[in-house]
């Protein structure tokens, strides 16, 4: 049984399919990349996961349990989070408590000292303790990126979709940041992972989604997608690719 | 957590001045000064539903323009429950059941529109005044046959008493919400609803009950008042002055803390005082809408927030290296 | 069947001001995205301006013309001050729909205030045109004909103006879109400001045409501001044809709740309202 299970995933904003048909899964421990174009639906796609959207057609199922439908909060709750495109933190509060939100109210239930405990782990896992105190408005970007992944970690999830987690880091950042998802995942925690930084993608993914005008057109190991005749033509044009 | 790690000094100046004040609150009536009570009564009033108006709309950023309909909920209960001639029930009882009526109708009203954006939620609200005023027009004169009715005057000790003791409730729900996992959960929702509803947090459940409990406290206010005024109808149960002033006095004040709002409120009822007995009577609407625009325009963080940025200025000043 | 006649010709006649009335309502939230709480009370100004010139011994289809261009121009200077000076004030859009919100809630007060001053708080009245002429079984008063005639054709002609001239085009721009409207050459300042004096010329409009058939006192907007906010939830946001065709069929309900029990009116539109909200907020219309 697949971890995260969707099918025929459709949704249509007016008149226009923003993700078609989608078939995917995603297995417990591996990291997946889900790349594609700007505007090819990925982000879409996780808004459905996360059920900030509703797939109209289609269903989601996680753990075999269909999820789609159900509340944000609820999927939270059931092992399922996230991190956002634009960073959406909790400006004012200082860093721990943006992490010990998602402790209290993930997936366990938790006492006030023990999600205070879990916050602090959390912080020093990501690297952050410094900055304990500090409002979360006041971090750089890089910063506030890994305070969502904290406060995601936080509520305890078995599966963690990142949206464009390492767009705009520089490459000590970026290096850095890989380790993090590697370290998330040696935790024994599923990513999913939107990127277009694509030293990231080869680097640590499992295996690749590739998404173009919300249809799914390529699916596969890093190798597979990077020789994918289909994958090269979507980036780089028709003309741009060599005939073998 | 052990007695010597108590931070001594925090907890004196965060308990102790305002024991000191509430103390001598609790014995203002004992010094003979009748205006006093009644002064401070009214001081009262708003403070309760200007800290109210703050807990929900502040937090949340939904703009609840409902207060007078609420108010009026907990007027009406009075007039049933504590009238002037008939079976008449204690004032507390009287408190819990228009508490309890508008904590349902709040519920209602939160469960149909807080789902979705602010706006539909501050229209539904604005409008909601004029409603219960037709719905209980209607009941009371064309079903009831009723032209007004009366309630038991209560003496003014007894109304400072009881608002004295709603405020101190007020203060203490406040209080306890903000230190609880609930009032983490409240500012999360007002920092990126979003965000916490993907953390877990049940958004529309936090904030259907803060507006619930909101309201609640809006009605007891309302009951109290009721003693005061004895005389009770539609019209003047359902006022929408009610749900302006506690809004401007908040945003006048500033939401930051609950410094603002106290002060706020005790400013502006103040102002209202004189302006409803002096020459100004006809033009205290004016007035304050022109009050509360200006307010808006040039004194954003409100008034304590003003006093917060001057003192962060002069604190910068004085530690600023002399120029050499 | 004379019942039925007397509803849906009555609510049609009706309807027509209500249609004026939240047109101007959703130019003025939809475009400008002010709601404008103290919109009835631009109709009260216009109904009481027209009383008073009526009084004068002008016919009150004259004042008409007074009417519109004062509001408008109130309206205009109203939004390049204090609602222009709000926006730039705001950090993001949600906070500007706050507080334009809460200033149009203090501009209520002061304007209705401003009304009770001049006016008093008495209900007045005056007659003009009250003959009635009929249709079939029921009989009907020529000023509300009159009044709805007039509303109508002002609707359409406004109607016209937004799908045919440059600046109607301007305004339909910043409506979907005020930014990229702004980049595209369009000056959103003065399209927003221009909009919401529309609106407000509109309530004016509208309170002149009911005082020529109604009853009005100076406490009389609010009423009229629930009504168009009811139409433009019913018809959609931000959809000016919505408003157009929400305005009738709000006005043959609240006459049907009339006949039934004259007190109910603004239940019945709340009923209405909590349906829209729970079954479909977006509306008829709405995009």
């Amino acid at each position: 049984m697949h971890l995260l299970e969707g099918k025929g995933v459709t949704i249509h904003f007016g008149g226009l399919a923003a993700v078609s048909d989608v078939d995917f899964y995603v297995d417990k421990g591996e990291v997946v990349g889900l790349i594609g174009p700007n505007g090819a639906g990925k982000t879409t796609l996780f808004n459905l996961i996360s059920a900030a959207l509703q797939p109209k057609p289609g269903e989601i199922f996680f753990n075999g349990k269909k999820i789609s439908g159900l509340a944000p909060y609820k999927i939270c709750r059931l092992g399922i989070a996230r991190t956002f495109q634009t960073v959406k933190i909790f400006s004012s509060l200082p860093v721990i408590e943006n992490v010990r939100v998602g402790a209290l109210f993930g997936a366990q239930k938790r006492l006030k000292k023990d999600a205070t405990s879990a916050a602090k782990e959390l912080l020093e896992f990501v690297g952050l303790s410094d900055v304990a105190n500090t409002p979360a408005k006041d971090l750089t970007l890089a910063y506030q990126k890994r305070l969502e992944v904290a406060r995601a970690l936080a509520t305890q999830p078995e599966l963690l979709l990142l949206d464009e987690m390492m767009a705009g880091l520089n490459p000590t950042e970026l290096t850095e940041a890989m380790e993090l998802v590697k370290k998330i995942q040696k935790k024994g925690i599923t990513v999913v992972m939107i990127e277009h930084v694509m030293k990231a993608i080869m680097g640590i993914c499992d295996r690749i989604i590739v998404l173009d005008y919300g249809k799914k057109i390529a699916e596969g190991t890093p190798k597979e997608i990077a020789n994918s005749k289909t994958v090269i033509e979507v980036y780089l044009g028709v003309s741009n690719v060599k005939s073998k | 957590m052990n007695l010597r790690s108590l931070n001594w000094k925090q907890l004196g100046m965060g308990f102790g001045i305002p024991l000191i004040i509430l103390i001598a609150l609790a014995l203002l009536p004992n010094y003979g000064w009748e205006y006093g009570v009644s002064l401070f009564s009214y001081f009262l009033v708003y403070m309760i539903l200007t800290v109210s108006w703050v807990l929900f709309s502040g937090a949340t950023g939904y703009i609840s323009l409902a207060t007078a309909a609420f108010y009026g909920i907990g007027i009406y209960a009075a007039a049933l429950f504590h009238p002037a001639t008939g079976l008449s029930l204690p004032l507390i009882v009287v408190i819990i059941i228009g508490g309890a009526a508008s904590f349902i109708l709040a519920f209602i009203v939160g469960a149909i529109t807080l789902r979705l954006k602010g706006i539909y939620f501050a229209m539904f609200t604005f409008g909601l005044v004029l409603l219960l005023f037709q719905v209980i027009n209607y009941v009371e004169t064309s079903i009831l046959g009723q032209r007004g009715r009366f309630v038991a005057l209560e003496s003014n000790e007894t109304i400072y008493y009881y608002l004295l003791g709603i405020f101190v409730v007020t203060m203490m729900v406040t209080y306890f919400i903000k230190r609880t996992k609930y009032g983490l959960a409240l500012q999360s929702v007002g920092e990126n609803e979003e965000a916490a509803a993907h953390t877990g947090i049940n958004v529309t459940m936090v904030k259907i009950l803060m507006f619930a409990i909101s309201a609640a406290l809006m009605s007891a206010v309302g009951v109290i008042m009721a003693t005061k005024t004895i005389y009770v109808d539609a019209s003047t149960a359902f006022n929408p002055m009610i749900s302006f002033s506690p809004a401007l006095m908040a945003i006048f004040g500033g939401m930051a803390n609950l410094y603002g709002p106290v002060i706020g409120a005790v400013i502006f009822s103040y102002i209202q005082e004189i302006l409803q007995t002096g020459s100004l009577n006809n033009y205290y609407m004016l007035i304050f809408g022109t009050i509360l625009i200006a307010t808006i325009l040039y004194l954003p963080n409100g008034l304590m927030g003003l006093i917060q940025n001057l003192w962060k200025r002069i604190k910068g000043a004085r530690s600023a290296p002399a120029r050499g | 069947m004379a019942l039925f006649l007397n509803i849906f010709i009555g609510g049609l006649l009706i309807g027509g001001i209500y249609s004026l009335v939240s047109m101007g309502l959703s130019l003025q939230y939809g475009v400008a995205k002010v709601f404008n709480i103290a919109h009835g009370e631009f109709m009260m100004l216009g109904a009481f301006i027209t009383y008073w010139l009526q009084g004068l011994g002008v016919n009150p289809l004259i004042p008409i013309l007074i009417v519109a261009p004062v509001m408008f121009i109130v309206g205009f200077i109203l939004y390049r001050t204090v609602f222009t000076g709000i926006r730039v004030r705001s950090p993001n859009p949600g906070v500007f729909e706050s507080n334009g919100l809460l200033a149009a809630f203090g501009l209520y007060f002061i304007v209705q205030n401003i009304g009770v001053l001049i006016w008093g708080s008495t209900p007045q009245a005056y007659s003009f045109l009250n003959t009635t002429v009929g249709v079939g079984p029921s009989d009907f008063r020529i000023n509300r004909i009159v009044a709805a005639a007039f509303a109508v054709g002002i609707g359409l002609i406004f109607y016209l103006f937004l799908a045919s001239t440059r600046s109607g085009k301007a305004i339909r721009a910043a409506a979907q879109d005020a930014s990229t409207a702004g980049l595209m050459g369009v000056d959103i300042n003065y399209v927003l400001a221009l909009c919401f004096g529309f609106g407000a010329a509109m309530a004016g409009i509208a309170g002149a045409l009911i005082s020529t058939c109604q009853q009005i006192s100076t406490t009389m907007g609010l009423q009229y501001t629930v009504i168009a906010t009811v139409v433009i939830t019913l018809g959609g946001m931000g959809s000016i044809p919505g408003s157009f065709i929400g305005g009738f069929i709000l006005g043959i309900v609240g006459t049907g709740v009339a006949y039934w029990q004259p007190g109910l009116a603004v239940a019945a539109y709340y009923v209405i309202f909590i349906v829209l909200l729970l079954v479909r907020p977006k509306g008829i219309m709405g995009r």
